[in-house]
């Protein structure tokens, strides 16, 4: 039997970005295992510099329109893939920069904790092109397998060894949940692509199956009923682990999401609609309400991530390309603002050793830039104009008000109101308590380049939105031509030439 | 023949999964799991997966597998195991691989019904594992390749979690 | 012939038990194990479907869920061996640092 590779250099050239990455990787294992004595930040900014290499690679191929799929379609690079993948990398960027002042609290083994930072990315980065249930599977299990590891990173620390316990046992509760879901959808349709699935029958085997797929994707973003590991996972974390988990994963997750609901399911769109803005209320009340009880800044920003996520699920349960629009910006402005407070609690953490809310109080007055700094994310968080956070809601209830889904603004904007009370109550914390201990903070210069990347994205995208709605758009735009069942099958060109 | 088959495989599966669930002590739990791949291999068998089934007694029960018991063993999770009690595991994993190689050679010498030679010549012809292995290498080429980034991870993964204080890296 | 409904049914009752098991039993081997019987079952039903089918997918994505086990398995036992040393048991319902 012969057998030949079907691969083509200008095939190969759609994966450029994931080729480059996986040989940086190899390098960044190779030097830290050759040059012991070279010291984290060394690590930590060469392994920025090959994720800043794959971001331009990245950026490139979206200003080029270099756009195409590979192997069968199991592989695409839309508009939307790259989009992803440019705010996994982005984020990973932020997150490697803000662990170089944590790391001194590794023991052992710190060279590697960058290494399967990136290796994590990496697989998300597979996640946000796969579009075929087997490499939805291998991908997320790839991204996943990396962080079991980052979150029980710090082996001493109990709380850190709990958190890897229960994420594990929850994630490879959800491989499995995925695995039977798979197996049901391949045994009702044949199919793996989702593209090939549009002309699916509505069986029980394949309701189920979906329905396991969305489970284990939930547990993925957290939504509601799939939230338990969050709060526990996130606490007991490595600060910049938890960084990492509350937005990397979900915008890959919420790839997959999107290319499942519009295109396998399109058909089925009042069902689902009816599942997501079930689990989308759920999120936001439930993360909010509990939100408001907590003491620590971790788990606060933990169940505020919950209802974030619910919020994002606003846009997904209206099923209309404004709604998906509005769901890839929203999910930029979270990504800012919610990196920014991430950093701000590392520093803090960094400097009085703690996380608990009551130790904020005075910080205004300690430290005014990481005061000011939170104050700006908390508010970008809550939705206050003129801020980042304030355009991605009044998007989202936009497209939900044309959808006319009226019970779900309603639910969405009572919940604006709850989470303003629990933000404000760290912001009276910040400046109005009076402090303990009035020494003042040293904040070092990588949490600083963070923040200020962080502050910068949430004030530009909030004044001036209009280049972000436009990338936004065309990103969603290229992902339909090219998936849409409608559009454009069978498969289109392999790769198209820029400029052509 | 092949309903009898069917039916002891499905039934020894379903039992020996109770087990696992419901026994109190790890080890025991280990050993019924081990009877429980070894027939699923059987059910792979009769499903003409032949490839498949070897890579599960080679994968799950070659390496998985010790990999429980030794982490079983090594955390010492029970005290009072009593070894001479096993015997009954010992004797079903024989049995089972006894039965495996009696159902592969009979399923060789019967040529195969109507309904079987038919998939076989649409899933490739000459064989499962060439079939398999020609898919694998050419349409399923990128998660075979993210696997192998998967087992990288593991390994690594694996190494930074378990490994004792490695003599010292200052760094 | 075995029909195919047969096997869907084996692997339905194997999902169950390997769900129960994951819900009832706390301590941490055997969860993992129960997660193994679920991914079992999920490529049973996967040969299953790919003998009737007439297509090779099945048995691919069942190969692609077995080495995933295996890595899945290493790095959780090795989360295991780090919680010994830890001093806390495998129970999962004896953790109980973060309470909220």
């Amino acid at each position: 039997m012969t057998f030949a590779l079907t691969i083509s250099p200008s095939d190969l050239l759609l994966l450029l970005p994931e080729i480059l990455l996986t040989l940086w990787l190899c390098l960044i294992l190779i030097i830290d295992f050759s040059f012991p004595r070279l010291r984290n930040e060394q690590l930590a900014f060469f392994s920025i510099a090959g994720l800043a290499a794959t971001l331009g690679c990245l950026a490139w191929f979206d200003i080029a329109d270099i756009t195409g799929s590979l192997f069968g379609n199991m592989f695409v690079l839309d508009g939307m893939a790259l989009f992803f993948k440019m705010f996994i990398v982005g984020s990973t960027i932020l997150v490697v920069l803000s662990s170089i002042d944590f790391i001194h609290r590794f023991k052992f083994f710190r060279g590697e904790f960058y290494f399967l930072v990136v290796m994590s990315a990496l697989g998300m980065m597979f996640m946000a092109s796969a579009n075929d249930l087997l490499s939805v599977f291998v991908a997320l299990e790839f991204s996943t397998l990396g962080l079991y590891v980052l979150v029980s990173y710090l082996r001493e620390d109990m709380a850190s060894n709990e958190a890897g316990v229960k994420f594990f046992i929850l994630g490879i509760f959800a491989a499995a949940l995925l695995a039977y879901g798979i197996s049901l959808v391949y045994g009702e349709t044949g199919k793996l692509v989702f593209s090939d699935m549009t002309s699916a029958q509505a069986t029980p085997g394949l309701a189920i199956g979906f329905l396991l797929i969305f489970a284990a994707l939930g547990f993925k973003i957290g939504a509601v009923p799939f939230h338990s590991w969050i709060p526990d996972t996130y606490h007991g974390s490595p600060t910049p682990v938890t960084a990492f988990l509350s937005i990397a994963p979900k915008g890959a997750a919420f790839a997959i999401l999107l290319r499942m609901f519009f295109v396998s399911l399109a058909t089925f769109k009042p069902v689902w609609i009816l599942l997501l803005v079930a689990t989308s209320i759920l999120s936001m009340t439930y993360g909010n309400i509990v939100a408001i009880a907590q003491k620590n800044m971790k788990r606060l920003l933990a169940y505020s991530g919950i209802a974030q996520i619910g919020n994002v699920l606003i846009g997904l349960a209206t099923g209309t390309k404004m709604g998906s629009d509005a769901m890839l910006f929203y999910l930029l402005t979270y990504l800012f603002a919610n990196l920014g407070a991430f950093a701000v609690v590392i520093a803090v953490s960094e400097a009085i050793g703690s996380d608990e809310i009551n130790d904020y109080s005075g910080l205004g007055r300690r430290s005014p830039f990481l005061a000011f700094s939170m104050l700006i994310f908390l508010l970008s968080l809550a939705g206050v104009p003129p801020l980042a956070g304030f355009i991605g809601k009044l998007y989202i209830f936009v497209a939900a008000v044309k959808e006319g889904l009226y019970l779900l603004i309603t639910v969405g904007l009572i919940n604006v109101v709850i989470s303003m009370y629990y933000y404000l109550i760290v912001v009276k914390k910040m400046y109005v308590t009076e402090p303990h201990d009035r020494s003042p903070l040293k904040v070092s210069g990588s949490i600083k380049a963070v923040v200020y990347v962080c502050l910068a994205g949430t004030l530009a995208i909030g004044i001036y939105p209009q280049p972000v709605t436009d990338w936004v758009v065309s990103a969603i735009m290229m992902f339909s031509q090219l998936a849409d069942p409608t559009a454009s099958l069978p498969v289109p060109p392999a790769v198209v030439p820029f400029g052509g | 023949m092949e309903q009898a088959f069917f039916f002891y495989f499905a039934f020894v599966i379903a039992a020996t999964s109770v087990l696992v669930v419901a026994l109190r002590n790890p080890i025991y739990s280990t050993l019924a799991l081990l009877v429980m791949f070894f027939h699923v291999a059987g059910l792979y068998v009769t499903l003409h997966a032949e490839f498949l089934a070897a890579v599960q007694i080679i994968v799950y029960a070659g390496a998985i597998l010790v990999l429980y018991l030794f982490v079983v063993m090594l955390l010492n999770l029970k005290q009072d195991v009593r070894y001479h009690r096993q015997w009954p595991m010992a004797a079903a994993v024989g049995a089972t691989l006894v039965i495996e190689a009696i159902i592969l050679t009979a399923m060789k010498g019967s040529t195969t019904p109507a309904a079987a030679t038919d998939t076989e010549t649409a899933i490739g012809g000459a064989g499962n594992t060439e079939a398999i292995g020609d898919v694998l290498y050419t349409t399923y080429l990128f998660p075979f390749e993210v696997a192998s980034l998967i087992l990288l991870v593991a390994m690594i993964g694996a190494i930074v979690l378990a490994k004792k204080d490695i003599g010292e890296r200052e760094a | 012939m075995v029909p195919l409904s047969a096997y869907v049914a084996v692997s339905a009752v194997l999902f169950i038990i390997g769900l129960l098991g994951v819900l009832i039993r706390r301590n941490f081997i055997i969860v993992l194990m129960s997660v193994e019987i679920m991914l079992n079952a999920a490529n049973i039903n996967l040969v299953a479907f790919s003998y009737y089918l007439e297509s090779m997918a099945g048995q691919l994505v069942a190969l692609f869920i077995i080495a995933i086990a295996a890595g899945e398995a290493a790095i959780g036992l090795a989360i295991i061996i780090v919680v010994f040393r830890g001093k806390i048991s495998t129970n999962v319902d004896e953790m109980n640092l973060l309470k909220w």
